[in-house]
């Protein structure tokens, strides 16, 4: 585990001399910041758009952030041939993968706390306090973006950046799509179809049940319950994510 | 690490999908007790589409919202009604597109469709100042029929409306399309003079239904926020206010104030019991105030004249000639 640490750190520090790192980081907080222009509607909703702009940015450039540091956390460590003074070392193929995903994991939770606080601090000067659901809806947000990344991670392990970059995408769109696809489903007769359908529907990773922000702006509640649940979703799929990245890493001739 | 303790590591993951499984029906089970199930709307070559695509629904309702705004502003209420389903369809808990959307239809759309009317009545006015005698006298009851259109019309203007309750309307809708029967008689001996009558005809109709529309609405916004005073209250609100239906009014009233609820709500119950002539229980809600020190001035000035006089609401004051 220590091994795997001093990658974690190393990974932390290599994703913090990255500018694109920087660049997302500043557009986030520009977008977040832009917000206030919506000054010239009711208090009430203002404060909604505020919220909902800063949740969404903080997902979606969150987002970026993880997949490009997931995709430069493998494939950069090869093209720089760095990675094979590091695997001569009595350093396995999955502390590697475990220290990559706890350094990008350390930079995505990093991003969250700066757009956050940037986040929480305009909602104090609109007098608007964030309140603990506020904190549930960051906290799923961050869960999501780690899953995210350990994807990535994964699929860094066998395939090249380009389809990386397309397949993440693509996932994160179907990831957010697929809870409506449940509703499909049992309208399908034909056994295997829906046998299939019902398998998709378990292996692709349901990024809806991590979205509460639609539902917390407009002031619904959500129980500790469903969020504990989510997050153990969120962590037994990130464990799923790491075994396949360790066993596709362990098959890769490097 | 060997093959062997490689294909275990598989194995686990694959295993792993089976609690997860598990889990995911627990999860929607709790998003569907919750209420946190979302919605999807598709509305192709539209901005708010592919944000609504990558789970960003808040921004896509805001974006419809903004857009709601700007036609508010130009005037443009009609352009207004398909976004406000569209949002309350996307969020149906954001209460303000409710209450906004139940406003725009019962007031604002409303009192536009009334305004057609003095253009209208201009032009009758020149024709009917054109006709011979024995051409007003072919045409008496169409000329009829446009004064007892804007009587009704006339009710339906200002603070105290007349024929919007809901023992009313069925009398004044029945009124309204007889005219419209009786007017098709005419449409032969002066079609444009006819034809101007049965728009002004139509006015007061279609007022009844924009009021309708939004009670609607806002029904149907309650039952998305059956926990919170809010809807309630604009509901007990548009019904006291608007349609001057005091049995309805004290229904979503009383509703409200079950709920955490700001001080006024009591004070519009209290004012919706005296028209409703449940004055005992109006008193009850005044002193009800006076006790929990909310609205006191108004509390014992309400609760000495209900005594005294018998009144305090200023429209029932009206009625039995006391001063305001």
């Amino acid at each position: 585990m220590k091994k795997a640490w001093v990658i974690a750190l190393n990974t932390f520090q290599e994703s913090l001399r990255k500018k694109t790192f920087y660049i997302l980081l500043v557009v986030a907080l520009v977008v977040i910041g832009a917000s206030r222009f919506f000054s010239f509607l009711a208090a009430e909703d203002e404060i909604k758009m505020i919220k909902d702009v800063s949740f969404s940015t903080i997902e979606f450039f969150g987002a970026l952030i993880a997949i490009f540091t997931a995709l430069a956390a493998v494939s950069g460590e090869i093209e720089t041939r760095t990675i094979y003074p590091l695997l001569s070392k009595p350093i396995t193929r999955s502390n590697f993968i475990i220290g990559k995903l706890i350094g990008q994991s350390l930079i995505i939770l990093l991003n969250v706390i700066l757009m956050s606080i940037f986040f929480i601090i305009l909602l104090f000067i609109k007098k608007s306090p964030p309140n603990v659901e506020t904190l549930k809806t960051i906290l799923l947000i961050l869960i999501e973006l780690i899953l995210i990344g350990s994807i990535t991670l994964t699929v860094a392990t066998f395939a090249t950046d380009a389809f990386n970059l397309i397949f993440s995408f693509f996932l994160y769109i179907v990831g957010h799509l697929i809870s409506y696809g449940k509703s499909l489903l049992e309208r399908v007769e034909n056994m295997v179809l829906k046998g299939l359908g019902e398998m998709l529907y378990t292996v692709v990773p349901n990024y809806e049940n991590f979205n509460i922000r639609d539902k917390i702006v407009v002031g619904v509640n959500v129980s500790w319950q469903y969020v504990g649940q989510t997050v153990l979703y969120g962590i037994i799929y990130i464990a799923i994510a790491v075994l396949i990245g360790i066993y596709f890493f362990n098959k890769r001739e490097v | 690490m060997n093959r062997k303790l490689n294909r275990i590591l598989l194995l686990i993951a694959i295993f792993l999908y089976i609690p997860l499984g598990l889990l995911q029906v627990k999860i929607n089970y709790r998003r569907t007790l919750e209420n946190l199930e979302s919605r999807l709307l598709l509305m192709p070559g539209q901005i708010a589409g592919s944000l609504v695509l990558s789970g960003f629904k808040g921004i896509a309702a805001d974006l419809l919202w903004l857009n709601i705004e700007d036609y508010w502003h130009k005037g443009q209420h009609y352009k207004m009604l398909p976004l406000f389903d569209a949002v309350s369809w996307l969020q149906p808990e954001y209460i303000t597109v409710w209450a906004v959307g139940g406003w725009h239809m019962a007031y604002n759309i409303f009192s536009n469709v009334g305004h057609e009317a003095d253009d209208l009545e201009k032009q009758l006015d020149s024709l009917t100042g054109k006709l011979s005698d024995i051409e007003k006298k072919k045409i008496l009851p169409v000329i009829h029929i446009a004064e007892e259109a804007k009587t009704i019309r006339e009710n339906l203007k200002g603070y105290y409306t007349k024929g919007l309750t809901e023992k009313e309307q069925p009398g004044m809708i029945a009124k309204l399309t007889g005219y419209e029967k009786k007017l098709e008689e005419y449409g032969d001996v002066n079609k444009e003079l006819v034809e101007i009558v049965k728009k002004l005809v139509e006015i007061p109709y279609e007022q009844i239904l924009w009021y309708e529309r939004g009670i609607s609405f806002l029904k149907k916004g309650v039952s998305y926020n059956s926990e919170k005073y809010d809807l309630y209250f604009e509901l007990g609100w548009t019904y006291y206010h608007k349609g001057q239906d005091y049995p309805n009014a004290v229904k979503y009233l009383e509703k409200a104030v079950k709920f955490p609820h700001p001080a006024y709500v009591d004070n519009v119950l209290a004012h919706a019991y005296e028209l409703n002539g449940q004055v005992d229980k109006a008193l009850e809600q005044w002193e009800k105030q006076l006790k929990e020190g909310i609205f006191t001035d108004i509390a014992k000035r309400a609760i000495r004249c209900i005594k005294k006089e018998g009144a305090f609401t200023p429209k029932k004051r009206r009625e039995l000639g006391l001063s305001n």
